[in-house]
């Protein structure tokens, strides 16, 4: 019982079929089926959305429209018209993180965001491909990305400016950790407090105060898990405008 | 044909529309949604923190590697504290260009 009833148990991963190649455990988990079912969800809400192609449309089509053009606004307000190339990354990330997210808010459900390996991996992956980009596209010149501007000349000057590269570097390495750690966090956080809070409901009258908060709750933590998604896309974009226009 | 005579007529509806749109550009909605705000919130939180660790990682992974436990470690979480606050300093800096655009426009 006190296992069942534990508030993190909603996070532990459960092999459903357990599969193991060279030693590797490649097992099929609760997680991966939630992957697989936001995936599937994001592929059914975005072709149906765009099954009738209208003119004018409807509510459906209007809302994969909606989701589009904000995230194409967001890419061009924070990385500018070369940032729209990398789009489909970032949409892509943005629905995924948006659609685990909003599927961990369903009961008996589990988040797969909660988990900072996860997480970490997208914000890996990002950091990756946005230093991948600036050397691209500067060439060794994106170290200069390091080197802040405006410094005094003299010994003075090159000591301050050795050690504003040591933290500008630690900053830059910050970014993936930060990136995965606010969304994990945050995820996380919510759904504890959720488990503990409704954990309190069952103790007779007084119990009507914890439902009550848990019912404004589940709507501030629809609006976290929105809210979560959008940040990740925009500090995608934020960085990738670092990286594709330096300083 | 009762409700047809309540309600208002073409001229009325062009000149609220109108109003609406002079009105627009003062109270530019859209511009800058509430959650924005709260996204700058919530990003500042974060930063610090993450700094902070991710000097105390490299500095004992230097540590390990040229065996200087504990001199690395204690340098480099002082300049992951540092990184950690240029990092809010910048965060902070973005959103206040972000709020006196949108009074500036005003």
């Amino acid at each position: 019982m006190s296992a069942n009833h534990s508030p993190l148990a909603q996070f532990d991963v459960k092999k459903l079929v357990p599969i193991e190649v060279a030693g590797y455990d490649l097992s099929f988990t609760n997680a991966s089926m939630f992957m697989v079912i936001a995936v599937l969800c994001v592929s059914l809400f975005m072709s149906l959305g765009m099954r009738q192609r209208a003119l004018v449309p409807g509510r459906f089509q209007s809302m994969v429209e909606m989701v589009y053009s904000f995230i194409a606004n967001m890419i061009s307000e924070n990385a500018g018209k070369e940032g729209l190339k990398f789009f489909p990354i970032i949409f892509s990330l943005f629905i995924f993180v948006l659609f685990c997210n909003l599927l961990g808010m369903v009961p008996y459900s589990f988040t797969v965001t909660s988990h900072i390996i996860v997480t970490f991996a997208f914000a890996a992956f990002v950091f990756v491909g946005v230093t991948c980009v600036g050397f691209w596209k500067h060439g060794l010149h994106f170290l200069h990305f390091f080197v802040p501007q405006g410094l005094p000349g003299g010994i003075g000057g090159l000591v301050l400016k050795v050690f504003m590269v040591i933290i500008e570097f630690f900053s830059y390495l910050a970014r993936p950790v930060s990136l995965s750690i606010r969304l994990a966090a945050n995820m996380m956080a919510g759904h504890t407090l959720m488990k503990i809070m409704a954990s309190f409901v069952g103790v007779g009258l007084v119990g009507v105060f914890p439902f009550a908060f848990l019912l404004i709750f589940t709507g501030f933590e629809i609006f976290v898990a929105c809210l979560q998604a959008y940040i990740f896309a925009l500090l995608c974009s934020v960085y990738l405008n670092d990286a594709l226009h330096m300083h | 044909m009762k409700e047809r005579s309540t309600l208002p007529s073409l001229d009325k509806l062009g000149e609220a529309i109108k109003r609406f749109d002079e009105k627009e550009p003062v109270g530019r909605p859209g511009k800058e949604p509430p959650a924005n705000r709260s996204a700058a919130g919530m990003r500042m939180g974060v930063e610090l923190v993450c700094g902070v660790l991710v000097g105390m990682g490299i500095g004992l992974t230097l540590d390990d590697w040229l065996g200087t436990s504990p001199f690395l470690m204690v340098i480099c979480l002082f300049f992951g504290a540092a990184a950690g606050f240029l990092t809010l300093y910048r965060t902070a800096q973005e959103i206040s260009n972000t709020v006196e655009e949108t009074t500036n426009d005003e």
